[in-house]
């Protein structure tokens, strides 16, 4: 680097240093806010990371078991509803042995 | 304690003083190049990425591998810039965003020539930028701006030589000026 190039250069790097000399309290602040931040939440993010993974593994296996353990009573669980399709078959029924017999009546009479 | 745990420990104490050292000129070197509130965001996230990839590295070695971060966080700001800016036009929509490159008055704090020298630092492109910050105000030799940078050492020469060429120029019409 030519004596010229070399005077430029330094002009430079301490315009630089200036600047950074010069930087507004507001922005220290907060970049000293951010460094703090990045070492304490950097270090051992890795091993929180594993830790929060086996947290989740541990509630959805708590949650497997608890629902394979809490099962309903058969003495005091309440009876299950009779199926609808049955329900309405049996009533049909019964309105065909009403009708039947309402028939059988009917034409004794008219005998 | 095995050797590696004990650097490990050492490490881990050593990256507060150090990230305080570089914490200035890195947020100098990031507000040459984008506003400064992005720049504080991307000193931040380099940081953070440095310390939960990087901390476990030999010392020697943080320097380079921190500023490689901090110039990949804002060659990503730029080329979202330029997705942003490529889907405004596409749509037809004004870009209210600020500008990327303020008002250079701001530099006028420091109250000498080598202010003017750093708003024209701020109109070089990314890659020059970089490597005359790295080679030249962060002191490191070639190989390792290469290094530092993910290129060759030719190409950082050319990158050097580019932005010292464009800085004489300025210097020599300021002093003409004078």
């Amino acid at each position: 680097m030519s004596t010229g190039e070399e005077r430029h250069v330094s002009e430079t790097v301490r315009g630089l240093e200036a600047v950074t000399d010069a930087t507004p309290r507001s922005l220290q602040t907060r970049l000293d806010a951010a460094r703090r931040l990045a070492v304490e939440g950097g270090n051992g993010t890795a091993r929180r990371g594993w830790l929060w993974a086996g947290a989740a593994v541990a509630v959805v296996v708590g949650a497997l078991a608890l629902g394979i353990v809490i099962r309903p009573n058969p003495e005091t669980a309440p009876p299950a509803p009779a199926p609808v399709a049955d329900a309405d078959l049996y009533q049909d029924l019964e309105f065909y042995v009403w009708l039947a017999e309402e028939l059988d009546s009917s034409s004794d009479s008219r005998s | 304690m095995s050797r590696k745990t004990s650097e490990g420990v050492s490490n881990r104490a050593a990256l507060d003083p150090f990230l305080r050292e570089v914490q200035g000129r890195a947020l100098t070197a990031a507000r040459l190049s984008v506003p400064d509130d992005d720049a504080l965001d991307c000193v931040q996230d380099a940081m953070l990425a440095f310390v939960c990839a990087y901390s476990g590295r030999p010392r020697d070695q943080w320097r380079p591998l921190f500023f490689r971060i901090l110039y990949n966080k804002l060659r990503d700001w730029h080329r979202r810039r330029a997705v942003r800016q490529a889907v405004l036009w596409v749509t037809g929509r004004e870009d209210d965003s600020p500008s990327p490159l303020p008002d250079p008055q701001r530099w006028l704090a420091a109250q000498d020539a080598g202010a003017r020298l750093v708003a024209e630092l701020e109109r070089l492109p990314l890659r020059q930028q970089q490597a005359f910050v790295l080679r030249h105000w962060e002191g490191m030799d070639t190989e390792t701006t290469a290094g530092a940078m993910g290129v060759n050492a030719g190409t950082v020469k050319t990158h050097l030589s580019r932005a010292t060429e464009r800085l004489r120029q300025v210097l020599e019409g300021h002093h003409e000026h004078r």
